[in-house]
């Protein structure tokens, strides 16, 4: 029994040390050029499979590309000429799953050393749940009112707010199904570019990751179609001075939701009165 | 096993397995995590089987004091227009279960604002944590509650807090908020409760309430006086089963353990504990020192029993202890289950099932102990003829 004790105690000891063993923190796993390491130094040109340790320094040339794989199989790819420290790559590598024995002996601890409490005694600390439905989470704002846009032709530009690069995805549906188009992520979306690549027809669309109740609606129109529709607001449009026309036609379009119509018309007013502010400011919105 | 029941060693015996419990709890490490039966059943409690199993409730009518009303996916501007139209019914109170993080459009925000705060009536649902985590409306609402229950995350919502203390001031939870403003003398009765946490007496599920579509009720569809005279909340309610936006499992789900999908929308939970703060309908706990008692006194005529089979049947002992633990689970469970289907008395049999668990093992521990004062100090024992 006291011999089975000790053999226990000897394979423990065993594999806690393994734990701490030094493994390499990278291999290398391709080198397209001459990328080196310095030992003893001298430069040893890197090939596949060598072991390099954090504490090592790897020179890329240019045109060199090296792949590193961490210990944990993360790919780490150098392709930018210099000298390269490794134990600042460290970071890329999840050393959690390092070891199967150490992360095994982690868990083992936590669960020791964490008290079994009880939500009866102390209700705050498990309060993480709340029961209301979320609107408005990481909201991206866009600068225009475009939950409805209707186009057909003409430089169009959504800017939002905060500035962030976002792809923006459009659906056929309202509220579930795949996109249909997934545009360049952006901190914009180029409406004129977007609709050379889709049909005329209904589409629904949002800034990716948004929690947004709705989906915008865009509907592209054919040419005559829209010609005719523009041609009817026109048409009501009251004639006063020629940069106030202009501008309260693209007031009345922008209402109507033809968002790059109106865009040139408050285009036209802020060329006929550079100096009017509201012109300017009303124009700024359609710039990203 | 009578002949036992007065023996003194049956008595230390039985104390013998409350001192091993007591040692137990108070080893400053958690094993619970070697033990897959706990690991399995994490986040299980035996009442919910009086839900699942035993239809607890099932049988209770419809709340017609309650209306909820399905804000689906209305964005800001919708909301307030609802808002609106079930303001100009008179309804008690309006509880809107939204949680609203940031800012959005300028129009529906601004709408919003003035209607939280000026209207009385309304009371608003946060988050409880930190200020940045309260939701962009916190500041400005009149009244207010969160929206939180007591629970492991993402666990089964069994219980919440009324009322919690933070900084100066007391702030209620969000359907306490709402009979504050709805039945001031249910509210006071519940505050006297002065419970810590209150355990949800679950009394009815989705059907059992009646849901209206916001958007209905915006463009006229719906019959807007049914609102009148009602606590009316405002929430997201799911139209299919896989639809989990603010979905929680709760102990009426039909699994009641292992994976299975949340049942209940958060404004039904809401909806429950409105119910039962209304109806005085509270779920009893057993106070903790009678069920230490009940716990000592069953697991006394175990302790008889076993010592009976010990000494008198000792060929059999084994086979007859364990049949008789599993007979006795599977009774004492039933009671309590019982108890907390017909009473709403929930009687926590932990401590009494573990006392007869440990009976055994402690029995083989104290007979070794006995036998050797015996041998030491003449201490005089029943089981001394045994080995005699």
């Amino acid at each position: 029994m006291i011999k089975l004790i000790k053999l226990l105690s000897i394979l423990l000891l065993g594999f806690g040390l393994k734990t701490f063993a030094a493994d390499p923190a990278f291999i290398v796993f391709y080198n397209s050029g001459k990328a080196t390491k310095t030992v003893a130094g001298k430069a040893v040109v890197l090939k596949k499979g060598d072991h390099l340790q954090s504490t090592d320094q790897v020179v890329i040339p240019e045109k060199t590309q090296l792949v590193l794989v961490c210990a944990n199989f993360a790919v780490v790819q150098l392709k930018t000429k210099g000298t390269k420290e490794l134990k600042t790559l460290l970071a890329q590598c999840n050393q959690k799953a390092v070891s199967a024995s150490s992360a095994y002996f982690k868990y083992v601890w936590n669960s020791f050393s964490h008290a079994h409490k009880a939500p009866e005694k102390d209700p705050r600390a498990y309060m993480k749940t709340y029961g209301a439905a979320s609107r408005g989470k990481g909201s991206l704002i866009t600068k225009l009112y475009v939950d409805t846009i209707h186009y057909y032709t003409g430089a169009l530009t959504i800017a939002w707010t905060p500035i962030k690069t976002v792809p923006s995805e459009f659906y056929k549906g309202a509220v579930d199904g795949d996109a249909v188009l997934v545009g360049k992520a952006s901190k914009y979306a180029k409406i004129d570019s977007i609709s050379t690549k889709l049909k005329p027809g209904v589409y629904y669309w949002d800034m990716q990751g948004q929690q947004s109740a709705r989906r915008k609606y865009l509907k592209l129109w054919t040419k005559d179609a829209y010609q005719a529709a523009v041609t009817k607001i026109l048409n009501g449009i009251v004639a006063t001075t020629p940069a106030e026309k202009a501008y309260l036609t693209g007031f009345i379009l922008e209402e109507q939701h033809f968002l790059a119509e109106a865009a040139k018309y408050y285009h036209q007013a802020v060329n006929m009165a550079p100096a009017n502010q509201i012109y300017v400011a009303t124009l700024t919105r359609f710039k990203p | 096993m009578f002949k036992y029941l007065f023996k003194r060693d049956t008595l230390f015996a039985t104390i013998a397995v409350f001192l091993v419990m007591g040692m137990f709890s108070f080893i400053p490490i958690n094993t619970h995590f070697l033990d897959p039966i706990h690991l399995a059943l994490a986040d299980f409690d035996y009442n919910d089987l009086a839900y699942a199993k035993m239809h607890k409730n099932e049988s209770t009518p419809a709340d017609t004091n309650i209306v909820v009303v399905n804000i689906g996916y209305g964005n800001r501007q919708d909301l307030a227009a609802m808002i609106n139209k079930v303001n100009n019914q008179n309804p008690k109170v309006i509880g809107v279960d939204v949680f609203f993080k940031a800012q959005k459009d300028a129009v529906g925000d601004s709408l919003l604002l003035d209607l939280f705060s000026t209207n009385k009536k309304i009371v608003t649902a946060f988050n409880f944590g930190s200020d940045s985590t309260k939701g962009y409306f916190y500041k400005q609402s009149l009244s207010k509650g969160y929206a939180n229950f007591v629970g492991e995350e993402e666990g089964v919502i069994r219980q919440f807090s009324p009322i919690l203390k933070e900084g100066d001031q007391f702030i209620a939870a969000f359907a306490v908020a709402v009979m504050r403003k709805a039945d001031a003398k249910s509210y006071n009765n519940f505050i006297k409760r002065k419970q810590l946490t209150e355990i949800i007496n679950y009394t009815r599920k989705a059907d059992k309430y009646l849901v209206i579509d916001g958007m209905d009720l915006i463009n006229g569809k719906a019959d807007s006086s049914i609102l009148t005279n009602k606590i009316v909340l405002l929430g997201y309610v799911s139209n299919t089963v896989n639809d989990i936006e603010d979905k929680h499992f709760t102990p009426m789900n039909v699994k009641y353990t292992g994976k299975s999908l949340p049942d209940m929308n958060g404004i039904f939970i809401h909806a429950n504990i409105i119910s039962m703060i209304k109806d005085h309908n509270y779920i009893q706990k057993m106070p903790i020192w009678l069920m230490w008692i009940i716990g000592f006194v069953l697991c006394w005529l175990h302790m008889a029993l076993f010592i009976k089979d010990y000494l008198e049947n000792h060929i059999w002992f084994h086979l007859l202890a364990k049949i008789a633990q599993i007979i006795s689970a599977v009774f004492f469970v039933y009671l309590g289950l019982l108890c907390f289907h017909q009473f709403d008395l929930k009687v926590n049999m932990t401590a009494t099932l573990a006392a007869i668990i440990l009976a055994v093992d402690v029995l083989y521990f104290y007979e070794a102990f006995a036998i050797w004062m015996h041998k030491k100090n003449g201490f005089k024992t029943i089981f001394t003829h045994k080995h005699d």
